[in-house]
């Protein structure tokens, strides 16, 4: 404690109790008188003291008769040269003189003695007068120091004793006022030191502990508490000093002003025992509390709280103690109004950045699940303690997709909890909430709320391990559908939820709705798309005797849309086959649509037998104004390796030699869709034996940072190493991973490799689909291979005849079999053609003529026929000795 | 690239001559029926079908044409078959007994004379 500043130091010069008094200096002046005339009348000789100056010019005169007889006199002047004074002696006087001088001094003798007694007279009362004085001075000496002397009495005179009362009194009242000024300092003090702090406090519990230090200090009660208003307009207990928590709890809601008192003053109860009504005055006394007073705590007018002061004893309350806790009173709410103030604009911060990076979150990623569980691994702890997000699946089925914790040591439990989806039957939770669409705040969350949520006994344990205390569960509300509710839980007892966080909650509840709808959105339509695309998509290749082909199709990433890509392989009635690329602009559903059609358009051209050139003009008149398409049409005999081909805007195809000489097929005009009626050159080429025929979108060669022409570049020099790499599977796996690596494609990518081989001249094995297309395949390939075989043409064409018709009759059998195929097989052996036709069908009687016929016309072609009928097919085995020419 | 088969249909001296080039089975027997009929007017005398191109004619194709007599024997008109004797069909013929009820030429210029 700071004490008061020095006494100032009294001014001028200490009085000094040597110095001598007004007595003493009358005694001595008296003295020096009386030895003066004693000398001037006494003595014969007439001693005078002069001024050294005029004594000089005396001396220096000539004689000069005396005052008093006339007469000249002589004498000496010594002067004092020290100071400045001459002593000068003259001549002693006459007799007259003398004469006149003994009786005046007669006379004088009288005088004098009187007033020698007067002059001690004098002294004596002087000095009775001056000791009472000396005392009072001293007193008022020490007065002066800051001392508080005590006045010792004083009888005479009474003016003295008059002067000492007054004395005594100042004394007392400057000690008072010493005492008022120093408690004043004290409380300014204190004051500002608790003002000081209660600004710098981070958290409103320091506030609230300064306040009480500064009270207690401040009106020097014994106990105290700062009651609060909750937001209902309860006071309630935030903090105190030597009060019991029973006492506390029960003096929580009372408040002697209504919450709209405009100006409630402080009420003081200087003793409980009178001052208070039955049953608080029982609990008070109880508490052991005799006296009280309520300030209240008032921050822009508005009634927020109540300091509470408490005495053991019966208190009369000073103004200052009144004015002190007033004062106290009028900083702590103040800083209880900035510190929420405050408190509010930090926490709206915080919102803003949590909603900003949750929204980050959720515009980043399509795949809503895993962004659900980032949202809610940022809501913990920033918003709670404990996360659920429950999704309602497009079959109704509620799923718990999201259970975390703010604390990694409760994840076991969270595990647990993940299998209690909500019951949307239920009549409170997350289940209410999906039917009700409403919001649903529970705290405090008590056994019984858990008792009615909980599912099973496990759950209900979970549930209580977990200590939820307050929750609040936010319905996803997209458009008019609940796409689920995300729940929020705080496990701090003393936490709750207020209207703020409810909102932020209803936030982030239409972020997230809005990003599931646009997720699942986007989803369903990829997935129509990719359905769309692969239904048009060949979803096998054909078999193509003498052909090795493949093609891969490569979608895109997952965030983009499918694209317009599409392939396909055709065995031509002709014997030919046709290979077919194409890329629709654009993507998304109506891309795989636009292509879908182009597929079918090339296949029923195709099959019609119409020449390449022709097909791909009928393509560009088919396709509306605002589509556009690139298209590849390529033909290839297989007997000779002929190769001919129209290019609509596509990239060329390669052909990829089996040394590993890499040509480009160029030569091509405008895309599909350019020009309504442009036309299509044919290219042509041939392909040498084993060289392999390589079609491919653009999306194979266009990668991130590198152009068409390195794109192409990088393919020559991969498809040059795929040398000797016999499957057209294996050469598209190397140059798809050389081009792309394992990275999803940007674009999609198609690609089909078909390489022409020789036919197997022991054995021939050949399995077609039951449908009479397949006949004119089956033909042209026996026909190859009778001609690898060096069969005469005549005799070829004849065996031709046999297995065509034997042929027709597996399809006929097959009708509506299961599995719809018949197989061929032909063999050459010691110069005889074995043909073997088998199908799994159901035998019929020949009917019609034609029929007989093909039976007689094998019979006639072939040297012998053998007919096996059973319950699981039919064979036909044949076979005719050949007249060999020169082989090949 | 062509169809299986094409049907080429000129008329040098009143009589149609449908050339079916190319190859005729079950896929498209009834269409090479079709379309030869579509080349024969009612007031023609007949037609002339000239295999002489054709590469391939299985029984299929033997009914197609013993149906086309049918068809044409009803309404009076004649069916003259051309296939040259070096044709790897003609013995297809022959087996099928075509020639016992259709008359088989040589030549084009044949079948015209005899139908003309």
């Amino acid at each position: 404690m700071t004490i008061l500043p020095p006494a100032p130091a009294p001014s001028g010069k200490p009085w000094s109790p040597a110095s001598w008094g007004l007595a003493a200096r009358l005694i001595v002046g008296l003295a020096l008188l009386l030895v003066l005339i004693l000398l001037f009348t006494v003595g014969t000789y007439q001693l005078a003291v002069w001024e050294r100056r005029q004594a000089m010019a005396l001396a220096r005169q000539p004689e000069r008769p005396s005052r008093m007889t006339g007469e000249a006199r002589f004498g000496a002047i010594v002067p004092v040269t020290t100071t400045g004074w001459a002593v000068a002696f003259t001549r002693p006087v006459g007799p007259l003189e003398a004469a006149l001088r003994r009786q005046f001094l007669g006379r004088a003798g009288a005088i004098w003695g009187v007033t020698l007694l007067a002059g001690l007279l004098a002294a004596v009362l002087v000095s009775r007068m001056v000791r009472p004085l000396r005392v009072l001075v001293r007193a008022a000496t020490a007065m002066a120091r800051g001392e508080r002397p005590t006045v010792a009495p004083v009888g005479d005179p009474p003016e003295a004793a008059a002067l000492a009362d007054a004395i005594r009194a100042m004394s007392a009242a400057v000690a008072q006022r010493e005492d008022a000024l120093r408690d004043a300092l004290h409380l300014r003090d204190h004051l500002y030191r608790m003002t000081e702090a209660v600004t710098r406090a981070e958290r409103v519990e320091e506030i609230y502990d300064r306040a009480l230090e500064a009270l207690l200090q401040g009106v020097g009660a014994d106990r105290a508490a700062i009651l609060l208003q909750d937001r209902d307009g309860v006071m309630r207990c935030v903090r105190s000093a030597g009060l019991s928590p029973a006492y506390c709890a029960a003096v929580e809601g009372h408040s002697p002003w209504a919450a709209t008192t405009a100006d409630p003053q402080p009420v003081l109860i200087p003793d409980v025992a009178v001052g208070l009504e039955p049953p608080l005055r029982e609990t008070v006394l109880g508490e052991g509390i005799r006296a009280m007073a309520f300030f209240p705590l008032v921050a822009e007018g508005r009634l927020i709280g109540t300091f509470m002061v408490y005495y053991d004893t019966p208190h009369a309350f000073r103004n200052a103690e009144v004015q002190t806790a007033q004062a106290v009173a009028g900083h702590v709410a103040f800083a209880i109004r900035r510190h929420r103030a405050e408190e509010a604009r930090r926490r709206m911060e915080r919102t803003q950045r949590y909603l900003a990076e949750a929204s980050r979150v959720l515009s980043e990623s399509l795949d809503y699940e895993r962004t659900l569980h980032e949202v809610a691994r940022l809501a913990v702890p920033a918003l709670a303690d404990l996360c659920l997000v429950d999704l309602r699946g497009d079959d109704g089925v509620v799923r718990r997709v999201v259970a975390v914790h703010a604390d990694p040591a409760r994840a076991r439990l969270m595990e647990v909890l993940r299998r209690y989806a909500p019951d949307p039957a239920r009549e409170a939770g997350a289940g209410r909430v999906l039917r009700t669409r409403q919001p649903e705040v529970v705290q405090p969350v008590e056994e019984a709320w858990l008792a009615r949520v909980a599912q099973d006994a496990v759950h209900l344990q979970v549930l209580r391990e977990l200590g939820v205390a307050a929750q609040m569960t936010v319905p996803l509300l997209a458009r008019d559908a609940v796409l689920g509710t995300i729940l929020f839980a705080a496990c701090d007892p003393r936490r709750r939820f207020d209207a703020d966080d409810l909102a932020l909650a209803e936030e982030l509840g239409r972020r997230v709705a809005l990003a599931i709808e646009n997720a699942r959105l986007y989803a369903r339509e990829r997935h129509i798309a990719e359905t769309l695309q692969r239904s048009l998509l060949p979803d096998r290749l054909p078999e193509i005797p003498g052909l090795r082909v493949a093609a891969r199709y490569l979608p895109a990433g997952p965030e983009a849309e499918i694209g317009g890509d599409w392939y396909d392989v055709l065995a031509l009635p002709t014997g030919e086959v046709a290979l077919v690329m194409g890329d629709v602009a654009g993507r998304g559903v109506r891309a795989a649509a636009t292509m879908g059609q182009l597929r079918n358009a090339v296949r029923a051209y195709a099959l019609e037998g119409h020449p390449p050139a022709l097909i791909v003009e009928r393509l560009n008149a088919l396709l509306h104004a605002d589509e556009m398409a690139t298209c590849l049409y390529v033909t290839l005999d297989l007997a000779s390796g002929r190769v001919r081909f129209v290019n609509a805007g596509h990239v060329p195809p390669l052909v990829v030699a089996p040394e590993g000489r890499v040509t480009a097929l160029e030569g091509g005009a405008l895309p599909l869709g350019i020009l309504s009626h442009a036309r299509y050159p044919e290219g042509e080429a041939t392909l040498a034996p084993g060289a392999l025929l390589l079609l491919f979108t653009d999306g194979l060669v266009e990668a991130r940072g590198r152009s068409l022409d390195d794109g192409l570049a990088a393919l020559r020099r991969a498809a040059a190493e795929t040398a000797g790499v016999e499957e057209p599977a294996e050469v598209i796996d190397r140059l798809v991973a050389a081009l792309l690596g394992r990275e999803a494609p940007v674009d999609d990518v198609a690609v089909l490799a078909a390489r022409p081989t020789p036919l197997p001249l022991e054995r021939l094995r050949l399995r077609f689909p039951a449908v009479p297309a397949s006949l004119p395949t089956l033909r042209h390939t026996l026909k190859r291979w009778l001609a690898a075989a060096g069969v005469a043409p005549a005799e070829a064409y004849e065996i031709l005849v046999a297995a065509g018709e034997a042929s027709s009759n597996a399809i006929e059998h097959a009708y509506g079999a299961a599995d719809g195929t018949f197989a061929v097989e032909t063999a050459l052996e010691d110069g005889t053609v074995t043909v073997t036709v088998q199908d799994w069908g159901r035998w019929r009687d020949p009917r019609g003529a034609h029929r007989g016929r093909g039976l007689v016309l094998i019979r006639a072609f072939m040297d012998t026929v053998e007919v096996h009928r059973s319950g699981v097919g039919t064979t036909v085995r044949m076979q005719r000795r050949v007249r060999r020419g020169p082989a090949g | 690239m062509r169809p299986l088969a094409r049907v080429v249909v000129s008329t040098p001296g009143g009589v149609p001559v449908a050339t079916v080039e190319g190859e005729v089975d079950i896929t498209n027997a009834a269409e090479v029926r079709a379309q030869i009929l579509a080349a024969v007017p009612n007031g023609a005398p007949g037609v002339v079908v000239d295999l002489t191109p054709t590469t391939y004619l299985d029984s299929r194709g033997v009914h197609l044409l013993l149906e086309l007599a049918g068809r044409l024997r009803r309404s009076q008109q004649a069916l003259g078959v051309v296939c040259p004797s070096g044709s790897v069909i003609r013995r297809t013929l022959t087996l099928a007994h075509l020639d016992q009820v259709v008359p088989l030429y040589a030549t084009v210029e044949a079948a015209l004379g005899a139908i003309g």
